[in-house]
């Protein structure tokens, strides 16, 4: 992610507003977006070598983990030739780049199903979790933050605080069983486990989003009071602007470009992070379908899902940098 | 109503708009007093529907009510085969000839006719090593399989293979319909066609599988009019949806939360005995574990009542044989090795009068077999009590695999050639044959510990053309009891006890000791 350039040397954005600045900023954006649109396949490809190496060099024989552990020699090797995991290295790379090229993933060891169908079918679960986790995060966290920030040291702010620890201390299955006991077993608002309504989705995304809503609420809290000991909230305020407008229009927008930062980090983490709580909740997504295959050494499930972790991080961040644009036009690339 | 791709990402594309992801619930609770719905929640998901290619338990469990099989298990005792498509069969004298005379009038759930040449084109399939079957080579003994009438088949063999009939009631030996299989093609896995009590309903791998009763069976009609089987990896999550009432049955349930199930008025725990026996093998091939002596030394060295309690939560059987309850052919009881160190000691000082001085290396995996780190730390104790310096690795599973399977040049996997003196293992194989063969043939490429016994060799030899069941079953008694009083391979650990939870009122469950569990004839009050 480019570092944003950006001075704050006025109260308004009046200027950047203006019908030609903007359009100038359009295009430098456009070129920009384009350049890293560019370089895209290239990184796919440093990826996929990586990828491509390391699982070749971490041991565990996939045949072996295929064949299962009651199976005799001959039939592991006749899944290596199967597969084409007795050719060189290199010839396999080969192999593997040509059909990613037309868009094929190859297929799973263990189920025979193609890896981009495993993909299909489980990345919009895992995209719904993260997004909902996120939602949750923010909903509840940069209001906090803003309110702990206009009441510094008040009951609020010690409780992000102690939340804050409390999030960041606890693994994600303890508070994910934990909340299962709660609202399913004892209460029995929601379901245990698994997918389908919306219902299913409140535990997961509160466990994956939970530990974010402190963190969140401290960073806004923050970059709050920094914006707020500013002299253009004093001009503002001097001009005879309400402190809502103020709090809302002025230091608020100010504020958020560390947190959208942020949040474009945390999205890639988040992602990450969602293979535990796919776990705890029996939730489809492709984090478990990765992790799970990470165990098995199904070769060409972990290099799909790991491509589509990498272009989904790529994708955010890419995202992240036009939303910088949007918030603060005076921000540039160059 | 079988689960295309199209629907599949169609459905989930839509997933982020909670109000259509919401018109998916599994089953309206208000039809469930109408319909009985069995809910059954596994640790791990179904891998692929084709039985040709699948060797895991839950898809194991849902082919037993897709499909048939030429022949099968009268029930769970394994000791007798009775007729299933196959109606009767015979041999030829020499025992290389089967004709078997099947059903007439059954049809697949595609309506294909179930013939002869099901049956060919079923076997043939397996055998074909482009499928790449891990099952292949338990059908290598088939040489030809010819449909004499479309009623009768006949399977040829290569040499007398008196485990044929053992084979054909497996689930890989499943008949699926030609029809399907060449329609399908790659996709098969995720559409079966059998001739079973049930069939496919919908799929959707790692959320659900939906079976509904097949009305035109030929055998018992399936109880249950669908069966809904859900993967939940976590065990303390399966507990949950069992006592909130959201699954009839649980499997795999952790010693530890038994009680939490039994306090719950609603559920139960169904205590199964297990094939399932762990052990440490040992090394055979150097010290100190090259001597038989020291290897059942160290088999008196441990007090496997104290780990079962303490560390199982009571939930293990201390071993009296090389098999537990629930294998075939399981012969007389062998008296338990007593907890005995200074007995252990004596008879390691007989073979070390010095005693052993280099290390003892001991290899766990973790998290695979119940609690096998814990168990292996407290084996590391016992040893290090009678006097042996002990080196301890806890290992990844894959890592685990490949190192204990390393082929060797020109020696097919190590037998014993690998850095380790012992290393915790497991196996459930309810099979007798392949039991003993796998591990205590000399020849045996899963061999691992380099065992080499002449009687036991000549013992399975025999047996492995013997075509009289019960000779048969006779060399193998006679295999386990050497293997148990004379010449061990390993240090037994414990058999398994199977729990699973259940919501109270349910009966008819047929649990197998290798964890298949039959719910066709399941009834709910």
């Amino acid at each position: 992610m480019a570092e944003p350039k950006f001075v704050r040397v006025s109260d308004d954005f009046g200027w950047a507003l203006a019908p030609d600045n903007l359009a100038r900023a359009t295009a430098v954006m456009g070129t920009y977006i384009l350049r890293r649109l560019v370089t895209l396949p290239l990184m796919l490809l440093g990826v996929s070598i990586a990828v491509f190496l390391v699982l070749h060099m971490i041991p565990g024989d996939p045949a072996r983990m295929a064949a299962g552990p009651d199976a005799t020699e001959r039939d592991v090797q006749q899944i290596r030739i199967n597969y084409g995991l007795d050719r060189p290295l290199t010839e396999q790379y080969g192999i593997y780049l040509k059909k990613l090229v037309q868009g094929d993933l190859g297929e799973s060891f263990q189920t025979l199903a193609p890896v981009t169908e495993g993909i299909a079918r489980t990345f919009p679960a895992t995209l719904e979790l993260t997004i909902a986790g996120m939602l949750i995060a923010m909903v509840l966290g940069v209001p906090l933050g803003i309110y702990s920030a206009l009441h510094p040291r008040g009951a609020a702010d010690r409780l992000v605080t102690s939340v804050a620890v409390l999030g960041i201390s606890m693994p994600g299955f303890f508070l994910g069983l934990l909340l299962m006991l709660v609202f399913a077993s004892w209460l029995g608002w929601v379901p245990p486990t698994g997918r389908g309504t919306w219902r299913h989705l409140i535990l997961p995304a509160l466990t994956l989003g939970l530990p974010y809503v402190a963190a969140f609420a401290r960073l806004t809290r923050s970059n709050m009071l920094d914006v707020l000991s500013e002299d253009f909230i004093r001009t503002a305020r001097a001009k005879g602007l309400s402190w809502p407008k103020v709090t809302s229009r002025h230091a608020m927008r100010n504020a958020s470009i560390p947190i959208v930062t942020v949040l474009g980090l945390d999205f890639g983490r988040l992602l990450g992070g969602a293979a535990i709580v796919e776990t705890v909740f029996a939730w489809p997504g492709m984090g478990r379908y990765m992790v799970d295959a990470i165990m098995i050494r199904d070769i060409y499930v972990i290099q799909g899902t790991i491509l589509v972790f990498a272009v989904s991080v790529v994708a955010i961040n890419l995202a992240v940098d036009v939303i910088y644009g949007i918030i603060d036009p005076r921000i540039t690339y160059s | 109503m079988n689960p295309s791709f199209s629907k599949i990402t169609r459905r989930h594309s839509l997933g982020l708009s909670l109000a259509v992801a919401g018109g998916f619930a599994l089953v309206p609770i208000a039809s469930a007093q109408a319909e009985f719905n069995l809910r059954v929640v596994q640790g791990t998901d179904v891998d692929t529907l084709d039985p040709a290619v699948s060797r895991s338990t839950p898809s194991q469990i849902v082919f037993n009510n897709i499909f048939n099989t030429l022949v099968r298990w009268k029930d769970t005792k394994l000791d007798e085969i009775v007729p299933d498509l196959a109606e009767s069969w015979s041999k030829s004298e020499d025992g290389l000839r089967w004709t078997f005379k099947l059903r007439r009038g059954v049809k697949f759930h595609d309506s294909t006719p179930f013939d002869a040449e099901a049956v060919k084109f079923n076997l043939e399939r397996i055998l074909d090593p482009t499928l790449g079957s891990p099952n292949r080579s338990l059908f290598s003994s088939i040489s030809q399989v010819n449909v004499l009438d479309p009623n009768t088949v006949e399977i040829v063999t290569k040499e007398p293979s008196p485990t044929l009939l053992e084979i054909l009631a497996e689930e890989y030996a499943s008949i699926n319909s030609p029809t399907a299989v060449k329609k399908s093609g790659r996709s098969y896995s995720r559409n079966p066609v059998g001739t079973g009590p049930y069939m496919i309903s919908e799929w959707v791998p790692a959320q659900h599988l939906v079976i509904k009763r097949n009305p035109d069976y030929f055998g018992a009609p399936g109880k249950p009019d669908r069966m809904t089987f859900r993967p939940v990896p976590e065990a303390e999550a399966r507990v949950i949806e069992l006592t909130t009432g959201n699954a009839d049955v649980a499997l795999n349930i952790p010693p530890e939360s038994t009680d939490k199930i039994r306090r719950n008025a609603s559920t139960d725990v169904v205590l199964e005995p297990s094939s399932f026996q762990i052990f440490f093998e040992l090394n055979t091939t150097k010290p100190p574990f090259a001597d038989p002596r020291v290897r059942l030394a160290v088999n008196h060295a441990i007090d496997r009542d104290a780990i079962i309690e303490k560390i199982l939560n009571g939930y293990g059987r201390v071993p009296e044989g090389i098999f537990p309850r629930g294998v075939q052919g399981r012969g007389p009881r062998q008296t338990a090795y007593a907890y005995d160190p200074d007995k252990a000691r004596k008879m390691i000082a007989e073979v070390f009068p010095g005693g052993y001085n280099e290390p003892v290396v001991i290899w766990t995996p973790a998290g695979r077999y119940a609690k096998d780190k814990s168990v292996a730390e407290a084996v590391q104790g016992y040893l290090n009590a009678i006097g042996f310096k002990t080196e301890f690795k806890v290992w990844e599973w894959a890592t685990y695999q490949k190192t204990l399977y390393r082929p060797e040049p020109g020696k097919g996997t190590g037998k014993g050639s690998n850095d380790a003196n012992m290393w915790l293992l497991g196996t459930g194989v309810t099979n007798a044959d392949w039991r003993l063969r796998r591990k205590f043939s000399s020849t045996d490429d899963s061999n691992l510990t380099g065992y080499k016994q002449p009687k036991v060799d000549e013992l399975l030899a025999k047996a492995s053309v013997d075509m009289n069941y019960f000779t048969r079953m006779q060399a193998y008694a006679d295999v386990q009891s050497i293997i148990w009083n004379e010449t061990p391979n390993s240090l037994v650990l414990f058999d398994q006890i199977q729990l699973i939870g259940v919501s109270k009122g349910l009966k008819g469950l047929e649990v197998y000791g290798d964890e298949i569990v039959k719910f066709d004839q399941v009834t709910k009050q």
